[in-house]
């Protein structure tokens, strides 16, 4: 017994004997005024402690690891196995207008916004993905991230071709729906199609101030009631940000009246940086969406033509390419841009007098905190970086209910008519009234002698 | 965050970054701090947008000789990239100022509140040489955000830090925490009972919780924590407060702030 006793004491650990431990532990339950030892309970803490402080601590396994011995799996592998897979997409040729957002992420980080390379990377891959998905797509862009409480969304637009007509939700009209999004959480993962928003969705979401929870299918309540799960209310926060920050240079598009269509306009030459970096330099390029829930204004032919007139007032429809000098100016500012300049600002002319320009100019949007268009003389990028509200510059005010309806006034009583001819008879319904009609017609008989 | 500034790529997840010439500028200008106060450590705070112009804030932090919690100094810079010492701001008014939503211009004297004090001489026997009071300017603004930023907000991973037997803040390996709320601890002198408590016993010397945790933050939902793709990278950031981000992977933790100084204070609505 004191054999084992001894080798159990003279049990070697990096150094340090298990006797040698013990000693450690009694002179600082002793001595140790920090740590008031007492009693069993602080032992193992006084005996990790004393561990650590000597550094030949090994930490405690946890209940999972000596229960559960599986193999260990290698635990990045999902994360390299999509990364490769991501990375090894590739077709022939792919009929659409793919945004090369890897070099205007560049852009973007020079203006102290934007994704590492990295990411700017997988977007892209992730953006010929989709584009060879589906045939229709002419145009995709990477729309911008959308924060949320719980996992942020990644959201890429996507234009489809003007043959392939999509059945579209009731009283609303084509072009509302015009712009079609997939959003992902994570981007190695797939890309989900939000649906089409309705009119009646799109005109309660001018009064919500939501953060996103980060569930497609969480249910709204807010007032005022919004008929839809978060998917519906993020693709129209989506439209509304993008149809009103969308910009493009001016000259780049031209607005044909007769086919009411956006075209490229045939020459077209990227103006001066001096005019870019003012409000003259860009428009608006998708059609404003009207406080009705649409882009042309429904005409209910229930209603009056005054009313309608009214209605259109209040309401109206704005014309296309319009420039961004006259929007709404946002409280005291003399617009609602805010533009600032970085990188270069050297001007340099080259060898045929024509100016040269590496300047990169950032327009902000007040109104919508995170929307930025960012441009140097040869690309240009429209993003968007936010929880997806407007700038409150007023404390929250929830939206009042309808008032009370008022009770109908009541009409006037008049009594019951009287008849020139006496009624027919009618057999009385009670002995009672039958004794008070036979006295009646007795007094009346009376009368009628006298 | 470290002036490597090798931890923007965190910062990224929320679309904000420096570009090549700020992190130039930056890098020079916080080591020049070091030249007229030594501290243990100097740490890029965060940056401030405004409409004009943008400010830089720098921490400068002093761990040696401080009882119970650290010494932090904050400096602030404009575009010009010199940094000077955030001065005290006027409380009355400052608490006026929590609320604004006006953005910062980027002018650092132009004036948000003007005082109406008027100093009544009547009184006294001798007219007291004081000058009349300053109006509150935009750069006491930036001072209190600054100063509510970081008690509000500012957190570290558990485990970062130990306490010392002498009550001083030392920082340990680190070597990355699960992503999960409790997890995280503010970065200041602790103002909960509990924790109070639990360092005059002495007892949070053998504990790495030991500061304000931030799952008793009410109301709760105001963290939102979220990690990349990898699931390693972890970011946390606060809705009150929005561009203020908590981040750590295996390596490395750290905290920055790049927003606006606007207080998101509807936030309770918006859930």
């Amino acid at each position: 017994m004191d054999v084992q006793l001894q080798k159990i004491f003279d049990s070697n650990y990096k150094g340090k004997t298990l006797y040698n431990h013990f000693c450690e532990l009694y002179y600082q339950m002793q001595e140790n005024k920090y740590y008031k030892a007492q009693s069993l309970s602080d032992f193992e803490d006084l005996s990790n402690f004393i561990k650590e402080n000597r550094f030949y601590h090994l930490p405690l396994k946890t209940a999972d690891q000596v229960n559960n011995l599986q193999d260990q799996i290698f635990p990045w592998q999902e994360y390299c196995k999509q990364q490769m897979q991501l990375m090894q997409i590739k077709a022939k040729v792919i009929n659409a207008t793919v945004q090369n957002f890897l070099k205007l992420n560049a852009l973007l980080n020079n203006v102290g916004y934007g994704f590492t390379d990295e990411d700017a990377y997988l977007i892209q891959q992730s953006l010929k993905s989709i584009a060879i998905r589906d045939s229709n797509i002419i145009n995709i862009r990477f729309w911008g991230k959308l924060f949320a409480q719980n996992r942020d969304y990644y959201v890429i637009e996507v234009q489809l071709s003007k043959s392939y007509k999509e059945p579209q939700p009731i009283d609303c009209d084509e072009k509302l729906n015009e712009y079609v999004h997939y959003v992902t959480q994570d981007l190695l993962e797939d890309w989900a199609l939000l649906p089409q928003v309705t009119r009646k969705q799109m005109e309660a979401s001018r009064f919500i101030t939501y953060v996103f929870s980060g569930n497609l299918n969480k249910e709204i309540t807010q007032y005022p009631i919004f008929n839809g799960k978060e998917k519906h209310l993020l693709k129209a926060q989506i439209l509304r940000i993008t149809h009103a920050n969308l910009l493009a240079p001016r000259g780049l598009y031209r607005f044909d009246d007769e086919t009411k269509l956006i075209t490229f306009e045939d020459e077209f030459k990227m103006p001066e940086s001096a005019e870019l970096s003012t409000m003259d330099g860009w428009v608006h390029l998708p059609p404003n969406i009207l406080k009705q829930g649409r882009i042309t204004f429904y005409e209910d032919p229930s209603l009056k033509e005054e009313e309608l007139n009214q209605m259109k007032e209040a309401d109206p429809e704005l014309e296309r390419l319009k420039s961004i000098k006259d929007d709404k100016p946002f409280e005291q500012n003399e617009g609602n841009w805010n533009i600032k300049i970085f990188g270069e600002t050297q001007q340099y002319t080259n060898q045929e007098e024509q100016p040269l320009s590496y300047q990169i100019v950032q327009l902000r949007n007040y109104l919508w905190p995170g929307a930025i268009t960012v441009s140097n003389s040869n690309d240009f990028i429209s993003i968007y970086f936010g929880y997806g509200n407007k700038n409150q510059q007023n404390s929250f005010n929830p939206l009042a209910p309808n008032d009370i309806q008022e009770e109908p006034e009541d009409i006037d009583e008049i009594p019951e008519p009287n008849p020139r001819e006496q009624p027919d008879e009618l057999e009385p319904d009670s002995d009672d009234e039958r004794r008070r009609e036979q006295e009646r017609r007795e007094a009346e008989l009376q009368q009628q002698q006298e | 965050m470290d002036i490597s500034f090798n931890d923007l790529k965190f910062i990224q997840q929320i679309g904000q970054t420096l570009n090549l010439e700020e992190r130039i500028k930056l890098k020079l200008a916080i080591l020049k701090i070091q030249e007229h106060y030594t501290f243990d450590e100097v740490l890029f705070w965060g940056r401030v947008e405004g409409v004009e112009k943008d400010y830089y804030i720098a921490m400068g932090i002093q761990y040696k000789g401080q009882y119970e919690f650290p010494l932090k100094k904050f400096y602030w810079s404009s575009n010009n990239y010199h940094f000077a010492e955030l001065p005290k701001y006027n409380e009355e008014y400052a608490l006026r100022a929590e609320n604004l939503r006006e953005p910062f211009t980027g002018q650092h004297e132009h004036i948000v509140f003007k005082t109406e004090e008027e100093i009544n001489f009547e009184d006294s026997l001798e007219i007291p040489a004081q000058l009349p009071a300053k109006h509150f300017s935009e750069l006491e603004r930036l001072s209190f955000v600054v100063q509510q930023i970081e008690f509000q907000c500012a957190s570290i991973p558990v485990g970062s830090y130990r306490l010392t037997p002498t009550h001083e803040l030392i920082r340990k390996t680190f070597k990355g925490v699960k992503p999960e709320l409790k997890n995280y601890q503010h970065f200041r002198a602790p103002i909960r009972k509990d924790k109070q408590d639990l360092i005059a016993r002495d007892e949070a010397l053998y504990k790495e919780d030991f500061l304000d945790s931030l799952v008793e933050d009410s109301p709760n939902q105001q963290w939102s924590l979220q990690t990349d793709s990898t699931q390693r990278n972890i970011t946390l950031r606060n809705l009150i407060w929005p561009g203020y981000v908590t981040y750590n992977n295996d390596y490395t933790f750290g905290y920055a702030y790049f927003g606006d100084g606007i207080k998101n204070s509807d936030f309770e609505f918006l859930l």
